[in-house]
């Protein structure tokens, strides 16, 4: 009998692998562009990572108005990168456990004489 | 005739999550702890980057060769948590245990070099009350030392339960969550030692 999950696990697995496949082929080409916006933003990246600390710093060339600049980048990516990996790996386990099948924690059904013990009793 | 009238649920089958709330749960945990992390570095960065000179004048330099040495002890203590990890899945009590105490010793290790640095350190007037240098040094690598503190404390818990247990994979959960939170505190590590020591 087959167990029923949550989740319709039909159309993956190993019998019909061309869902998954394609899938992380679009992620792929997804996260492929991702990184080519990001690689091309970075001169602008560079020049707005602060651009009022720079100012009120004393320009390109002090050293605290960089150290600002990369402080800032550095705080503004790190909320990404923390829920990006969070979401990455809850993602990468959802796969996995589509790939594995339906796992449920399901109880086979009481034994007979547990049964007994549990059903209404009489009064004599 | 029936006294009671009590109709016991049935047995319901649920999807197993994929990630375990428990997991999740110390994801969430260690994500706000990245953050704070986060928030120290780029307060660094911004002393470290922001002088032309650093160390301040008249303040020490840390020591590097003493901790290069410190980071593959942490190193192997992650590594050994790994082994013990899949001795537990393996069902090999005593390589378990082993690990579990060799784990346990160089996150101690680890804590007892630092000690003796801060004291070297302290004694040489590197103190929160000397400036901005001190002040972060001592703050973030003091609160990482925390960190490491907790999860030495969480295996020698753990190891007790092991001895305590006679199912290993009873230990199972408790034992990864902990590899999780160690990997952190070595992870954590390797990016303080590059941003505070090696700059």
């Amino acid at each position: 009998m087959s167990v029923p999950s949550a989740v319709d696990s039909s159309r993956l697995g190993p019998d019909n692998p061309t869902v998954p496949i394609a899938t992380s082929r679009r992620s792929l080409i997804l996260l492929l562009a991702l990184f080519v916006l990001v690689g091309a933003a970075v001169p602008m990246l560079r020049a707005q990572g602060c651009s009022m600390c720079r100012e009120a710093t004393g320009g390109a060339d002090d050293p605290l108005g960089r150290a600002l600049h990369w402080s800032t980048l550095f705080m503004v990516a790190m909320p990404f990168v923390v829920v990006g990996l969070i979401a990455g790996y809850v993602g990468l386990a959802q796969r996995r456990a589509l790939r594995r099948g339906p796992h449920t924690n399901f109880k086979p059904a009481l034994d007979r004489s547990s049964q007994s013990m549990l059903s209404p009793r009489r009064s004599s | 005739m029936l006294t009671t009238h009590q109709v016991l649920p049935e047995p319901r089958e649920r999807a197993l999550p994929a990630v375990s709330n428990a997991r999740l749960g110390l994801l969430v945990f260690l994500a706000a702890e990245t953050m704070l992390f986060a928030g120290l570095i780029g307060g660094y960065m911004v002393l470290r980057y922001g002088t032309t000179t650093w160390p301040p004048p008249g303040q020490p330099y840390l020591p590097i060769a003493i901790t290069w040495a410190n980071t593959f002890v942490l190193l192997a203590s992650a590594l050994t948590m790994q082994l013990a990890v899949r001795s537990v899945r393996l069902g090999r009590r005593p390589s378990a245990l082993r690990l579990l105490v060799l784990t346990t010793a160089l996150g101690a290790g680890f804590l007892a070099i630092q000690g003796n640095e801060w004291i070297q350190l302290l004694r040489h007037g590197l103190t929160v009350a000397h400036g901005t240098y001190g002040a972060s040094f001592l703050f973030l690598i003091g609160l990482h030392a925390l960190h490491v503190l907790a999860a030495v404390l969480w295996m020698i818990g753990l190891t007790a339960y092991l001895l305590r247990q006679r199912f290993l994979a009873a230990a199972l959960p408790a034992l990864d969550l902990g590899r999780i939170y160690w990997f952190f505190a070595a992870g954590l590590w390797l990016v303080l030692f590059k941003v505070v020591y090696l700059g």
